[in-house]
């Protein structure tokens, strides 16, 4: 049954061929070999970092903390010329040793908080002689056995909950151990912080690749393998199933997600699946198709920690590193928009290089407190985690160019996207370009046979693609699309902007779970990232003042004000839950000037530019 | 006898002190850290001399290991099971082991693996046909008020190092959430010329009639005494009854 499909699926190679037998270039059918000119990147490790990092966040003084992946597992300061202008001659202090193989750590409020393979740690320095004295247990309430896998990752902060996301066990091809160790989660645990005590949150994850926050959310990916043909992101929702059975079954693993042992491959149809299996925000796509059939190359090999971008021509976006160290993996961007029905999706793209960072692979990546993104070294060749030994430490600065190049891809109703390039389109091209753009389509028929399938795979005929007013955005029409299925959208060289720029990358891989248009909300933060705990809100600033959104639980109260240099209140706002608010322009200093949100004992406080 | 126990008494004052504790020279760099063994993760290894190496189960909180070791205390093997041992060890910063005490024992028992708490009972009985067996309804600390056992949920809060001393901390929730804190400060001891593991207790919380208990000292009951302090040591187990310290020792 599986031949036939794969044999159905082959046949339309043919076809597939021909219609995207055009000019083919990094960035077009080929991985990215270069930088995005929107950035440029600087290798700032200090000699005495010569470890693979396993998590890092910031002290509010501009002191980056740092987990290493190595034997013995510890945490290092690195001093806070690591965001200066001579970052290499930061000095490296062993804070804490002797951990269980960390892979998430979180700074509150100066606080060093690390995810430990088995535990969920508060490392203190009570004596402040700059070495933690005490590693206070947090909470542990999850089993781990003696297998190599079964990776804790993490960690996000919501302001309440600490979230990691945790691997099951599995051994040779990337079939789970069945029977599993007894009460192992495959899935997201989540942490309350007041009090350690520990959620379940969500179910059927595989191997876990990182986790964070951004733009109010907390994002989730995984990697490829058995159940997963393309690489996940997803924000974990609570009671969530998210397609990886293992036997016996795990809380929220529903009993129509029939375990390897018993159906090894139990989805028939995309609406069958996501019936049992909740769909992800975004399949970003392996970086070949030697397991998941017919169709165009993937952008990387093993997903790391997201990041949102608040400025630059991406603001709004996600980037997600590559912890692979294969030269032809690549750092991927992802556009994300909310559906009517509260759920998130959206397109992956290309974006940069995996081989331009020293470590030839990243695993985190975090917003500095100078609004600079900072890459963490972490990977090897095809090895997972098993055996990452790249070691580097990078920074991304904006270099103030925009490039040509694909922005957005939207869902607009049943037959409509609409694409966003960054660059007005050259006029030459006129209205109609539909004969530049290719579709095609396909879902991703998840089973226990590793990295398989891809199926239905075919060409999406492509009505018109016809170029709007300002000529940044094109809205394609076609005869219908379907949910639950992949789309893949192409743009030929013939694509140019206004200075005859042709695309820093032509490809878009769209998830279509919900038809659009999608719901407004505002993903750009505006507000330089402070140093320290981020917060459960995202600001935008636009030329009516300061609109905020917090996202604290329903009935919880908070408090904001925005203070002055001196600390003087000169606006403040109370409110219950998650909503938004506004500080009008007339409300807001002219000068520099604090944002701080209170919420029971936490307190986020962010440093706002005029 | 008597100059052993005096010995013994005087290393306990020292103890208290962390000041005294910090000069004692241990066997090794990494002296104490996280491992996974054969049989569990979860554990953590102190070196307290290159007489004494000890391991405890965190989650049960108890020590259940005693050895004589080398260097190290012990070797490493890979975690995988679909990998010979010695595969992680090509040069890699990663390599997910086995903790393997190597050296003599002076004990080594068998533990209890620890599940989480949502973990159904049955799913415990099929995971032990294919994966070695572990004791089943295992615990170390219980409470009691008079002669009955009384519901404690035993919770490990992590340890503290000041200098090159390690304590342990552990609590006991009782069903009003109050909490019994127990905590452990191991120490190596040559007093009297017997190698010797002194280990010391404070308790706080005890509630008035209660008592505190630990079933599982380490190895043969006969090894150990209960050098100072109001604890008892019957068959075995150590039964505290009122808040404050006490010294178990164990000789070999």
């Amino acid at each position: 049954m599986k031949n036939m499909q794969r044999s159905a699926a082959l046949a339309f190679l043919p076809l597939a061929l021909v219609s995207l037998a055009a000019a083919q270039r990094p960035g077009d059918r080929q991985n990215i070999t270069g930088i995005n000119p929107a950035y440029s990147i600087e290798q700032i490790r200090p000699s005495a970092m010569n470890w693979p990092e396993g998590g890092m966040d910031w002290m509010s003084d501009g002191r980056l903390v740092v987990a290493s992946w190595k034997d013995p597992y510890e945490v290092f300061i690195i001093s806070n010329a690591i965001a200066g202008a001579t970052p290499k001659t930061a000095t490296v202090t062993k804070f804490a040793t002797g951990l269980a193989e960390v892979l998430g750590l979180k700074v509150v409020n100066d606080s060093i908080y690390v995810l430990e393979k088995d535990q969920l740690t508060l490392l203190l320095d009570l004596d402040a002689d700059g070495k933690a004295d005490e590693y206070r247990a947090i909470a542990y309430d999850w089993t781990k056995s003696i297998n190599e896998k079964e990776y804790a990752v993490g960690l996000a902060f919501d302001g309440t909950w600490f979230y990691g996301i945790y691997g099951d066990p599995t051994i040779g091809s990337g079939t789970a151990i069945d029977p599993q160790p007894a009460g192992r989660q495959n899935g997201t645990l989540r942490i309350r912080k007041s009090d350690g005590q520990l959620e379940v949150y969500t179910a059927g994850m595989r191997v876990p690749g990182g986790i964070d926050m951004a733009f109010g959310n907390v994002w989730a990916t995984e990697t490829q393998g058995g159940y997963r043909v393309s690489h996940a992101l997803y924000i974990p929702k609570a009671g969530r199933f998210y397609g990886r059975p293992v036997n016996p079954p795990v809380m929220f693993q529903p009993a129509a997600a029939s375990t390897p042992r018993s159906n090894p491959s139990p989805y028939s149809s995309p609406d069958q699946m996501a019936g049992i299996a909740t769909p992800f925000s975004v399949n970003i796509p392996f970086k070949n198709t030697s397991k998941a059939g017919a169709g165009p190359l993937g952008l990387m090999r093993s997903p790391g920690n997201p990041v949102g971008l608040a400025t630059g021509p991406y603001a709004g976006q996600l980037l997600i590193p590559e912890c692979d160290k294969e030269p032809n993996g690549e750092m991927v961007r992802v556009f994300v928009e909310k559906t009517p029905d509260g759920e998130w999706q959206g397109a992956a793209f290309h974006f940069t290089s995996n081989t331009v960072f020293e470590g030839k692979a990243v695993f985190n990546m975090k917003l500095g407190p100078d609004g600079h993104v900072y890459a963490g070294g972490n990977g090897a060749s095809g090895a997972g985690w098993g055996r990452m030994t790249n070691v580097g430490l990078d920074r991304m600065k904006l270099t103030g160019v925009t490039p040509f190049d694909i922005l957005a891809v939207r869902s607009m109703s049943s037959t409509t996207f609409e694409v966003q390039f960054t660059k007005p389109l050259a006029a030459s091209l006129g209205a109609n370009v539909t004969q530049h753009l290719t579709m095609q389509k396909w879902w991703d028929k998840i089973s226990d046979d590793y990295g398989c399938c891809r199926a239905g795979f075919g060409s999406v005929s492509v009505t018109s693609a016809t170029v709007q007013t300002d000529r940044s955005k094109v809205l394609i029409t076609v005869p219908s699309l379907t949910l639950h299925w992949i789309y893949y959208l192409r743009w030929a060289d013939a694509i140019k902007s206004e200075q005859s720029e042709t695309l820093w990358g032509t490809e878009a891989w769209y998830t279509l779970n919900a038809f659009g248009p999608a719901t407004s909300v505002s993903l750009q933060k505006d507000v330089r990232a402070g140093a320290g705990a981020e917060g459960p809100y995202a600001v935008h600033r636009d030329a009516a003042g300061m609109r905020v959104q917090v996202f604290f639980g329903r009935g919880v109260p908070y408090t904001a004000r925005i203070a002055d240099m001196r600390g003087r209140t000169v606006a403040s706002h109370s409110g219950l839950g998650a909503e938004e608010f506004m500080f009008t322009r007339g409300q807001l200093p002219q000068g520099m000037h604090i944002l701080e949100i209170r919420s029971g004992n936490e307190t986020y406080s962010k440093l706002g530019l005029p | 006898m008597i100059r052993m126990t005096f010995s013994v008494l005087a290393l306990t004052m020292a103890l208290a002190s962390n000041q005294a504790m910090a000069q004692v020279a241990r066997p090794s760099t990494y002296w104490f850290g996280k491992v996974m063994t054969t049989e569990r993760s979860r554990q953590l290894y102190v070196g307290l001399n290159a007489n004494m190496w000890v391991l405890y189960d965190l989650p049960q909180g108890v020590l259940y290991q005693a050895w004589k070791g080398g260097a190290n205390g012990g070797s490493l093997k890979s975690a995988s099971p679909s990998v010979s041992p010695g595969y992680w060890f090509n040069g890699d910063p990663h390599f997910p082991h086995l903790y393997v005490p190597a050296g003599t024992d002076y004990f080594r028992d068998k533990v209890g693996e620890f599940f989480a708490s949502y973990t159904k009972p049955a799913d415990i009985n099929t995971y032990y046909t294919k994966w070695p067996k572990q004791p089943t309804d295992y615990k170390n600390w219980s409470v009691a008020n008079g002669a009955t056992e009384v519901a404690a949920q035993m919770r490990y809060r992590g340890y503290v190092v000041k200098g090159t001393a390690l304590t342990l901390n552990y609590s006991l929730i009782l069903a009003d959430k109050s909490e019994i804190t127990v905590s452990e400060s191991p120490e190596y001891s040559e007093a009297g010329g017997k190698t010797s593991l002194v280990r010391t207790f404070d308790f706080s919380g005890i509630p008035t009639g209660h008592q505190v208990r630990m079933a599982h000292p380490g190895g043969a009951a006969a090894a150990w005494s209960v050098t100072s302090g109001t604890a008892t040591l019957t068959s075995g187990v150590m039964t505290q009854t009122s808040n404050g310290q006490t010294v178990l020792t164990g000789s070999w």
